[in-house]
């Protein structure tokens, strides 16, 4: 057993995975030792005997299924989400629009809530009171005179 | 290669690799089709791998890593009982079937999860460079390594029959 090679490179020598030269070495030291030989079909019995009990573990007939590609690529999924986004903004945008409208349109036609107005106002009411003639004159909202009165003399 | 080939030849490899590992048939379906769903992708983007079968292996490996880290199971000796629960409600020749592979996923589990997925995929007929560049270990070591690994699980596996043997011989 004095030259004789180590399991290791026996293992490499098994699966020629061996550069040529020492491929070649090995090969003429099994046909003439012994021992060697009887170690290489011991590795050999031993691998058969893992890779089929690795092959009993594989799983019973297995059915390929049919392959799903898939429908939408990035491309496509990013153009779907910038349309629904804009569609949501553009939405926002018509609904602020109209509510802002209307309150406008609302405001603009809202009358007066009194029922009468005071159509003669003059401007500086001091003067007016010193030269003792402030009028008042009442309508009701049909424009019927309710009331005219001079203050003062 | 066109990709309904590839689908046909590899599927039922890396459905029976991810299998060997976890022992669960949604997980192995689920990642399968994953691994196919990201080759179809970068087939589509024009970035066909060089090596498409390892190419195929190393993601099922990665996915069912990050499966695992996910689950927090990582040993085989977790699913061993689902050959135990079988055996309750099966005929003669399936109770022997499952008892042969809860003997094997026992030996199994005495290697660490990197001799496993060696010997998966030296199983696969995977070369020394090929088995080196998807685990990314030094060429040099597979050989060594795949050795030694084989080594022990004869053993065990011997072990384990003889033991086996000795427990019928006792029964009769």
């Amino acid at each position: 057993m004095k030259n004789c090679v180590e399991k290791e490179v026996l293992f490499d020598f098994y699966h020629h995975s061996l550069e040529k030269d020492q491929m070649q070495v090995i090969k003429k030291h099994i046909e003439e030792c012994k021992d060697c030989r009887n170690l290489l079909d011991l590795l050999s019995k031993d691998i058969s005997l893992v890779k089929d009990s690795l092959n009993l573990l594989n799983s019973e007939i297995i059915e390929i299924p049919e392959f799903q590609a898939p429908t939408n690529n990035i491309k496509e999924k990013n153009k779907i989400n910038y349309i629904k986004i804009l569609s949501i903004a553009a939405s926002i945008c018509l609904l602020i629009s109209i509510s802002t409208l209307s309150i406008l349109k609302f405001t603009r036609n809202q009358k007066p809530v009194n029922d009468y107005e005071l159509l003669v106002f003059i401007p500086d009411m001091n003067d007016a009171w010193k030269a003792q003639s402030i009028t008042v004159t009442h309508y009701d909202k049909d424009g019927v005179l309710v009331n005219h009165e001079i203050i003062g003399n | 290669m066109p990709f309904t080939k590839i689908y046909n030849l590899y599927y039922i490899r890396i459905y029976q690799f991810v299998y060997r590992h976890s022992f669960s048939h949604p997980d192995s379906e689920d990642i399968t089709q994953e691994v196919f769903m990201n080759l179809h992708t970068e087939i589509n983007k024009k970035n066909t791998p060089n090596n498409i079968k390892a190419w195929l292996y190393k993601c099922a490996l990665n996915k069912f890593i990050n499966i695992n880290k996910r689950k927090k199971v990582i040993h085989l000796t977790d699913n061993i009982n689902q050959y135990e629960k079988a055996l309750t409600n099966s005929i003669e020749y399936e109770v022997i079937q499952n008892e042969k592979k809860r003997l094997i996923s026992k030996a199994l589990s005495m290697l660490s999860q990197k001799e496993q997925i060696l010997l998966n995929l030296y199983n696969d007929d995977f070369s020394y460079k090929e088995i080196s560049k998807i685990l990314e270990i030094k060429f040099t070591s597979v050989g060594k390594t795949l050795s030694r690994v084989i080594d022990k699980l004869a053993i065990q596996i011997k072990k384990s029959n003889h033991e086996e043997l000795c427990r019928e011989r006792s029964i009769i």
